[in-house]
Formats: C-alpha cells, structure tokens, sequence
C-alpha cells in the first residue's frame, strides 16, 4: 500500500473556457500529515481540490489518492476523501439538514442506523444537531459552513479536503473548527488538505504548505520556512500571519532577536517571550506581566 | 421595487412559518393528509352541483382554522388564483343558451345573461376553489420534506420527487441570487431611468442570471457526486400512522362518500 495519500503529478488543468488553471503541478501529501495550500485570489486552489477528489480530470499529467490513480476509481476516491466546497450553496441541497448530512453516508450503502448514527454524530461535532430539522437555506453562512463540514465528516474520510474552512465563521467557531480537525487528526490520523488565504488560521491546523500562484507551485516546505521566505509571500501577495509579522518587527527596531524560523502560534511566541526574559536583565519586573504558559 | 417584488415571491413560493406551529393539521401524518385532499380534490372534480362544493371549501376553511392559520390570509391566499379564473368564467353567463334574466342591447343587436349561464360561471369559479383550497391548506400545513416522503411512499416516481426536492431548494438561491443583482443594480442608479433603459438592463440581468444558474447547477451536480451519488437520492423516513391520523382518514373518506352518493341518489340537491 502506497502510504501517500495524495500524489498530484505534473498536472494541467485547462477549463473549456480556454483558462489554464493549473500547470505542472506537483504535490505529495504522506498518509496522516497536515497540509496547506496557500495563494491569492484565482491561483487555482479550489481547481486542485477538484483534482484531488476526482471531480476534474486533469488535462495532462495525473493524480493519485491513496494509491488509486483517479482516472477510472471515481466513485472509490470519492467515498475516501471528503471535500468540503468553498461555497456551501452548492453542496446544501436536501429539504433539511438532516436529510443533507445523511446523504452521503446513504450513497455509501450503510443500513439506517448506522447512518442515523453518524449523521447525528457528525451534526453534534458541530454543533448544530439542535438545527437538524431545520431548511439549509434558512441557516446563516456560517451555519452553513459547519453544515457542510459536518455532511462531510458523517461520510468518515480516510482525506480532509477543505477549501476555505473558515469563511464566515465567528471566532469561537473558527477555535472549535480548529480542535475538532486536530482532534481528527490525532485518534484517527486522518490526512488533511486545507486552502485558504487565513494565515493566522493555517499554523494551528497544518505543518506543511504549498504556495499556488497562477496556476503554479511557487514555494513549498515547512510552514516556518514558507512564512519566512518574504520574497514568495510578497509576490505571491500573502501576508505573514501577524505574530510573524510583530516578531519580525521585533527583530529589526529592538534589541529583541527571536530565533528564526519566527513563531506562528501564541505558544510558540510565549517560548520566545520567556526565552527572551530569561536572558534579559529587566526580567523581575516585566515576568510578573506575561501570563503563565497553560 | 423588483426587489421587494422578489422579497415577496420568495414569502409566497414556501413559507414553513405554519407548517411548524401545532395546529391540529400539522400533527396528522402528511400520508393521510395527502390521500384525504386528493380525494377532496377528485370529489370537487366530479359534482355536477353546487351544494358539494360549498360544503368543500367550507370544511376545509373550518380546518385551515383548526389549524391555527389566519382567516385573512388564508382566504387572500386562496382567492388570489380566483381573480384570474373569474376572468376565463366572465364570458360565460353570455354565451351560454337558456333562459334569459337580463338583456343589454336594442332590437337586433341583444346581448343576453341566461340563468344557465350564471349558474355555469359561478360552478366554474367554484369548483376551481374547491380545488386549491385543499392544496394550499396542504402545503401551508406540512413541511415540504414530509409532503416529498409521502409522495415517495404513494409510488411518485423518484425521478419526480427528487427533482421537485432539489428544484425547491435552489428556488430560493435563484431568488436571492437575483435579488442581490437588483441590489447592486439599484444602489447604483441615482436618478430615474427611462423605461427602455430599465427593460433593457433587465434583459440583460435575466441572461446573466441564466448562465450563473446554470453554472450553479454544474457545481451542485459535482458536489452531489463528490459524496457519491450515482443517479438517485436515497432517504430514511420515519412516519407512523395513530389513531388519530386513522379517525381523521376515515372521517375524509366518508365525508366524500356521502357528498358523493348525496349527489348521484339526488337526495335534497339542486
Ligand atoms: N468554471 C470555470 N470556468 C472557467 N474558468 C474558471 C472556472 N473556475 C475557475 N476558473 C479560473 O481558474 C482560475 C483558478 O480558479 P480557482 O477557483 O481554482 O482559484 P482559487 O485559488 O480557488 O481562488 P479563491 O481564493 O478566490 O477561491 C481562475 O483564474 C479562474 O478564473
Ligand atoms: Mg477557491
């Protein structure tokens, strides 16, 4: 057994339209890891997602997902990775959210309680089950979103594929998202794609990333060494997340000097804080201001 | 004002708003509600006389009333589609050979009304009501889901369901997606346009409107697949049928039977 999850080679993808939205695209994703594809406006991430889940077909090169090339296993690659679209409304379409979240399970030929089971399972993990009964389209956008990812995760995927995840979401929600893919991940090792442009989102949910630009792959690698590769972010218009952006700062006008690769995430700037104090000779007074690391 | 044109359609198009309230409708099985008004429907379709059909769009108004539905609003409802049937029976009381009550005209040139005629017309208008009343009581009283399950379980083809189901739920998107391009259009008109002007910009929404619709259903399609449908919607339904729902099918069943054989034996009718 192939232990890639995702294996994306040298693809193009042109949509009848004549626009070439991807070109020699290369992109490896091991079982159980966290990846992110990152890039502007129109730089093709929605389209690779559609690779990736065998909705497309690609116009040169090919793709394969857990072993399986997609060409010719549509229906088995289906059923393995789950795809949460960027626009809701186009994946809603039951009378109910009930009826939605259990569609997918039904496609998968499980008996009724079985699907009754992770139907209500999936709708709890995100909150919603109070909203079962309700009509899709008189949920608010980010209800929606949860929905979506809910109709998904009742389908149990081997591969997370989600694009955009956090738009519209609150910010308790976005906090709740985030533990319930990191729960995902740890008891059940499940490989995880995201798109988006949130940075701040990205450090909490993914280790790895691709930079898509134009239909290209112009940067890839370990989150910190992506984030710190100021020319990629800056001509693939990215803004580093703002923690990297304050310690870079930090670094350049004080006499701070974090260590790079810069943190990403509130830990991993508490370590630096601490790191910093320690060697600092103001370090009883300003201690007693930094909360203690939970 | 096509935005609030729209705004309104949508409210009219399906509005669940008394479908969840629990009235005495709401809580009978939408099977046996959906067998009681179709036979409803077919006994207003076959009386020859008045009388039934008074008694019809009575019962049903008494109800719609059970049923904790707005009086006002139901008989607006209803009678809305009247207007346009009044207008197909106008000619009738005219042309209808009988028995004249009034004449319009001079010598040569007479225009008759014949009680034949009227009586005609207002059977007509009538029996139309008889028609919709049940229909609209229906779907005011039962969520659009359950009105699907149930016509699954009486053998409509799923190819139909399925396709009434999806296009219900993408009635709304299409309505909203039109009215956010109105919004955007309106918020950046200033002055008041000429009427060719707005026609033609209108014209041109309905092509654009076309194309995203079309587009929409292209990506809903691939997301239907992305979680493995292959051709047909399958679903769980889990209705059941009390006593109630029983003594409500029974009393339907013979309240037509007996307008029913009350008509053919002429027992006391017109
Ligand atoms: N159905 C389509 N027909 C023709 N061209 C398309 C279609 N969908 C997308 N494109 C084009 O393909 C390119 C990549 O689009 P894609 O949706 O993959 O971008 P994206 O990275 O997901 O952008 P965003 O961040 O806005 O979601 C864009 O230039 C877009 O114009
Ligand atoms: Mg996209």
């Amino acid at each position: 057994m192939s232990d890639l999850a995702v294996d994306v080679k040298d693809v193009k993808y042109v949509y009848p339209d004549g626009c070439v939205a991807l070109d020699s695209v290369d992109i490896r994703v091991v079982r159980g890891e966290r990846v992110a594809i990152l890039g502007p406006n129109g730089a093709g991430k929605s389209t690779l997602l559609m690779l990736i889940d065998g909705l497309y077909r690609p116009s040169k090169g090919s793709v394969h997902v857990l072993g399986m090339p997609t060409n010719g296993n549509t229906h088995k690659v289906r059923m393995k990775v789950g795809l949460v679209f960027q626009d809701p409304n186009d994946q809603l379409f039951c009378p109910t959210l009930w009826e939605d979240v259990a569609f997918g399970p039904l496609n998968m030929g499980l008996d009724e309680e079985e699907v009754t089971r992770r139907a209500e399972d999936a709708l709890k993990a995100v909150g919603l089950y109070g909203l079962k009964d309700k009509a899709p389209h008189h949920l608010s956008a980010g209800e929606k979103k949860k929905a979506t990812i809910a109709s998904v995760l009742a389908m149990n995927p081997e591969v997370l594929v989600l694009d955009e995840p956090t738009a519209n979401l609150d910010s308790k929600s976005r906090i709740e998202l985030i533990g319930l893919i990191n729960n995902l991940h740890r008891r059940q090792r499940i490989t995880l794609v995201v798109a988006t442009h949130d940075l701040d989102f990205i450090p909490m949910v993914a280790d790895r990333a691709y930079v898509l630009n134009r239909g290209h792959v112009v940067a890839e690698g370990a989150l910190e060494d992506v984030f710190s590769d100021s020319k990629v972010m800056e001509e693939s218009g990215l803004e580093p997340p703002t923690l990297t952006k304050l310690f870079d700062l930090l670094n350049r006008f004080t006499g701070f000097d974090a260590v790079k690769p810069l943190p990403l995430t509130i830990d991993q700037a508490l370590h630096e804080i601490r790191h910093y104090l320690a060697k600092s000779r103001l370090e009883p007074q300003v201690r007693r201001a930094v909360p203690k690391e939970s | 004002m096509l935005s609030s044109f729209l705004k309104a359609s949508k409210e009219i198009v399906y509005n669940e708003r008394f479908s969840l309230s629990n009235g005495f409708l709401q809580s009978i099985d939408p099977r046996v509600k959906v067998f009681s008004f179709t036979a409803f429907i077919l006994v207003a379709i076959v009386s020859k006389s008045i009388l039934p059909l008074i008694t019809l769009v009575t019962m049903t108004f008494i109800f719609s009333i059970a049923s904790k539905i707005p009086l006002r609003f139901f008989t607006l409802r209803t009678a809305f589609a009247l207007i346009f049937v009044a207008l197909i029976a106008l000619p009738l009381p005219f042309v209808t050979p009988g028995s004249p009550i009034a004449t319009i005209g001079n010598n040569g040139y007479l225009i008759s009304i014949t009680s034949e005629g009227l009586f005609k017309a207002l059977q007509f208008v009538l029996r139309v009501w008889a028609c919709i009343t049940p229909l609209i009581l229906l779907t005011l009283t039962t969520r659009f889901s359950s009105l699907i399950h149930s016509l699954e379980r009486f053998r409509v083809p799923r190819v139909f369901t399925n396709m009434m189901s999806v296009t219900y739920r993408f009635i709304f998107l299409f309505i909203d997606e039109a009215y956010r391009m109105i919004l955007a259009r309106e918020s950046r008109t200033v002055r008041g346009e000429s009427c060719l002007r707005a026609t033609k910009a209108l014209a041109s929404m309905m092509s654009t409107l076309f194309i995203r619709s079309y587009e929409r259903g292209e990506r809903v399609y691939l997301a239907m697949m992305a979680r493995g449908y292959e051709g047909n919607i399958r679903s769980i339904t889990r209705m059941s049928i009390n006593g109630r729902d029983m003594i409500f099918g029974f009393f339907a069943i013979a309240m037509c039977m007996m307008i029913i054989s009350l008509e053919y034996l002429h027992i006391g009718v017109v």
